[in-house]
C-alpha cells in the first residue's frame, strides 16, 4: 500500500470527522444522533420486566419524575456523574424530599450515552444492584428524567430513574443529615432497611431551573430525535468498510507476495492486520452506554 | 534465521499482540470516557510504532518508509476513532 493512499484514507477521515462535527451543530435535523428515549417507553418495559417477575408494577409519579429532573440538573450543573455530588453538596434523600414526595423507601438508577429506551433498561436490568432497584417490590412509584447536556466535557443524554414507597408522613432522613443542613428537626424517625444507602436516591439542596447553557432540550417527557442521517450508524459503517477493505488488502498482500518471494521495502503486513483487527473488535462490542 | 532469532521475532508479535489485547480492552472497560479512550489509544499506538521500529531494526531491514507507513496506518487508527467519536467530544 502506497503511503500517499494512507496518507489519504487518513486525511479523508479527519475531513469526514470535522465535516459532520459541523453539519451536527448547524443542522441536526439531517444528521445527528437518533434517539428515541422516553418516560412512557422506559415505564412500560419496567413494568412489563416487574410483571415477567411477578412483582406488582410502578405507577409513574410526577413528584418522582420532578424529583429525577432536578437530580439531572444538578448532575449538568455541577458537572458529576454520581449518585452523591463529589462537593458533598447534596446528599440522597433531598430531591424526592424537595419534590415533596414523602418515602418510606426510595431508589435512584442512573444510565448516560444510550440511544434509546430498551437499552437503557437492559443495561440496568444487566447489573445486580440496578436489578434489584428494577424489581424491588418496595416500590409503588417510578419518575423518570431523560436530559441531553454535556457532562464531564462529553455530549450526552442522561437518564435518571427514581423508585419509591410513599409515606403517609414527611419522609426523613435517617441520618438526619438534612435536618442539621437546614436547621430544622425531624418530625419523625423512619425505619429504612440495612441496604438503604443503595436505596436512596441522590439529592440537591437547591431547587434548580433548567440551566439552557448546559441542558438542550428536554420534550415530551423524553427525547426523541430522528435526523435524516444517523451520524453514529454513518460514521460506523464508514468506519467499519474501510477498516475490512485494509484488512482484505493486507492479507490478499501478504499471500501474494510471500508466495511470489517479491523482495519489497514495506513494513510488516501482520503487524497491521492485528492493529486493524483489534480496532474493529472494539468499535463492534463498543457500548458507549454506562450505568450508575 | 537462527533458532535464537526466530524466538525473538516471535516475542515481538507476542508482546503486540498482549499489549493491543490490554489496551483495546482497557478501552472497552472506560467506554463511558472518551477523553481516557483517547488517552490509552494514543499510548497504545506509540507503543505499536515503537515496536515496529524495534522489531524492523532487529528482524528485517529497516528503513524510514517503513517508519512512515507505521505511523500512517496508527494516524488511520486514530483518526477512525475520532470520526466515531465526534458526536461526544
Amino acid at each position: 500500500m502506497h503511503h500517499s493512499s494512507l496518507f489519504a484514507v487518513c486525511v479523508l477521515l479527519l475531513a469526514l470527522s470535522f465535516s459532520f462535527s459541523y453539519i451536527h451543530k448547524k443542522s441536526p435535523s439531517v444528521l445527528g444522533i437518533s434517539f428515541n428515549i422516553t418516560e412512557s417507553d422506559l415505564l412500560t418495559v419496567t413494568n412489563k420486566i416487574r410483571a415477567e417477575k411477578g412483582v406488582k408494577p410502578v405507577t409513574l409519579n410526577p413528584k418522582l419524575s420532578d424529583a429525577a429532573r432536578r437530580k439531572a440538573v444538578d448532575m449538568f450543573d455541577k458537572n458529576y456523574w454520581a449518585h452523591f455530588a463529589p462537593d458533598g453538596s447534596t446528599s440522597p434523600w433531598f430531591f424526592i424530599k424537595e419534590a415533596g414526595y414523602g418515602y418510606l423507601y426510595a431508589g435512584e438508577n442512573l444510565a448516560k450515552g444510550f440511544t434509546n429506551s430498551d437499552e437503557v433498561v437492559k443495561a440496568w436490568m444487566e447489573s445486580p444492584s440496578h436489578r434489584e432497584n428494577m424489581l424491588s417490590d418496595k416500590y409503588n412509584d417510578i419518575g423518570f428524567a431523560i436530559v441531553e447536556g454535556k457532562l464531564e466535557g462529553e455530549e450526552t443524554v442522561l437518564v435518571v430513574e427514581m423508585f419509591g414507597a410513599a409515606s403517609p408522613v414527611v419522609a426523613q432522613d435517617t441520618t438526619k443529615q438534612l435536618a442539621v443542613e437546614t436547621g430544622q428537626e425531624p418530625v419523625q424517625e423512619i425505619a429504612i432497611p440495612p441496604n438503604a444507602q443503595d436505596l436512596q436516591p441522590v439529592a440537591s439542596e437547591k431547587s434548580l431551573p433548567l440551566n439552557e447553557q448546559t441542558v438542550k432540550s428536554e420534550k415530551n417527557g423524553g427525547i426523541i430525535s430522528k435526523p435524516i442521517i444517523d451520524s453514529q450508524l454513518t460514521s460506523r459503517t464508514i468506519t467499519l468498510s474501510l477498516l475490512l477493505f485494509f484488512i482484505v488488502a493486507l492479507v490478499i498482500d501478504l499471500v501474494v507476495i510471500e508466495r511470489k518471494q517479491i523482495p519489497r521495502i514495506v513494513g510488516h503486513n501482520l503487524d497491521h492486520i492485528m492493529l486493524i483487527i483489534f480496532f474493529v473488535l472494539f468499535v463492534i462490542v463498543l457500548k458507549t452506554g454506562a450505568i450508575l | 534465521m537462527k533458532e535464537k532469532d526466530l524466538f525473538h521475532h516471535h516475542t515481538f508479535y507476542f508482546v503486540e499482540l498482549i499489549v493491543l489485547l490490554i489496551g483495546f480492552f482497557l478501552m472497552v472497560l472506560f467506554a463511558s470516557d472518551v477523553t481516557l479512550q483517547f488517552i490509552i489509544l494514543t499510548v497504545v499506538l506509540l507503543f505499536y510504532i515503537v515496536m515496529g521500529f524495534l522489531h524492523h531494526k532487529q528482524n528485517h531491514y529497516f528503513n524510514a518508509k517503513i517508519m512512515i507507513e507505521y505511523v500512517l496506518i496508527s494516524g488511520i487508527i486514530l483518526a477512525a476513532f475520532l470520526f466515531l467519536n465526534i458526536s461526544r467530544l
